[in-house]
């Protein structure tokens, strides 16, 4: 561990969407932090070493995100922070939107969330201690057009994070927003160029947030010293 | 899991979970006005049960699901329904 990087020393975090970007990026983190790091993803093929995990999960599967927050606390006997990261972003007009799109974006980026922070806040309880920690989008204040199903999702998730964020309190647990704004990952490579140049003009800081950006704004929540903090969005870029 | 072993593990889980609580009857009820607990309480007994029935039989349960909420008569109004509730989610698990 480089000098003067740590704070996470014992702890166990929870990652999901871990397998790219934004996720992959936290493992690495918080794993050079000192965290035990277990990660998930659909694709990601299970392994161990002495830093962490990584688990072939499909979060919107109830019983086998339960299995997996389960099966890593039984492992290793605590829990410390949970990181929901996995998402998706659906690009389309209202007009042509599914309803199917609508489903599948509440599903992945509200319901799987929402379900992975309930079970890991019932570990959490037993030590009065914990940090959630959900991942949600600048289109949600800047209401993009093009993201209505996305948009709403993480809006569904904010609010959902707040009203957990109260009553998870006297449990010793935090819950807390990130929103970043564009950053250059997968999620975003299907928008085309002027309307990314577009978006970026409409920021208050006019660029593309880093991953390490993304990372230390996590970070700020995840430490102890965050103990009271919570209810809270922080949005990247100057978005209020 | 019979209904006398379930109600015998509620108690031992009650007792663990809140010490400083006087152990309910059967029938005391867990909800509404008359509730004997607190609903802090309440939420920390069904996830400590939770706990208790993967821990003792290794059986994963999520207690307050769609089949809990949606009955007329909660499960959760008193240990006698719990029990019974238990002893027919665990039948089906």
């Amino acid at each position: 561990m480089p000098e003067g990087v740590g704070g996470f020393e014992g702890q166990v975090i929870l990652i999901t969407g871990a397998s790219k970007g934004i996720g992959a990026h936290l493992v690495e983190r918080f794993r050079a932090r000192g965290a035990w790091v277990a990660g998930c993803a659909r694709s990601m093929t299970p392994s161990e070493d002495e830093g962490g995990s990584s688990h072939a999960v499909d979060v919107t599967d109830e019983v086998a995100t339960r299995a997996w927050i389960r099966e890593v606390y039984q492992r290793k006997g605590r829990l410390d922070v949970l990181i929901n990261n996995a998402g998706a972003a659906q690009m389309n007009h209202c007009l042509l939107t599914p309803r199917a799109t609508l489903h599948a974006a509440l599903d992945l980026n509200y319901v799987a969330a929402a379900v992975a922070s309930r079970e890991a806040a019932k570990l959490m309880r037993k030590a009065r201690y914990g940090r959630i920690i959900n991942l949600t989008t600048i289109a949600v204040p800047m209401l993009i057009e093009g993201e209505m199903a996305y948009a709403a999702s993480k809006a569904a998730l904010e609010v959902s994070t707040r009203v957990m964020a109260r009553e998870l309190a006297p449990f010793g647990v935090t819950c807390n927003l990130v929103g970043p704004c564009p950053v250059d990952t997968d999620l975003i490579r299907g928008v085309p160029r002027p309307k990314m140049e577009a978006l970026i003009e409409r920021l208050p800081l006019k660029r593309m947030a880093s991953l390490e950006d993304v990372g230390y704004a996590v970070e700020v929540f995840a430490r102890p010293e965050a103990a009271h903090l919570s209810g809270q969005v922080l949005y990247l870029g100057g978005v209020s | 899991m019979n209904r006398d072993d379930a109600l015998k593990l509620l108690a031992e889980v009650f007792q663990e979970g809140l010490p400083d609580l006087l152990a309910p009857e059967a029938d005391t009820p867990l909800l509404g006005p008359d509730a004997a607990l607190e609903s802090i309480d309440l939420v920390n007994f069904v996830a400590d049960v939770e706990d208790a029935i993967q821990a003792r039989l290794g059986v994963a349960l999520v207690l307050a699901d769609e089949r809990a909420l949606s009955r007329s008569k909660s499960p959760f109004r008193d240990l006698s329904a719990l029990a019974d509730y238990l002893v027919e989610r665990l039948s089906d698990a």
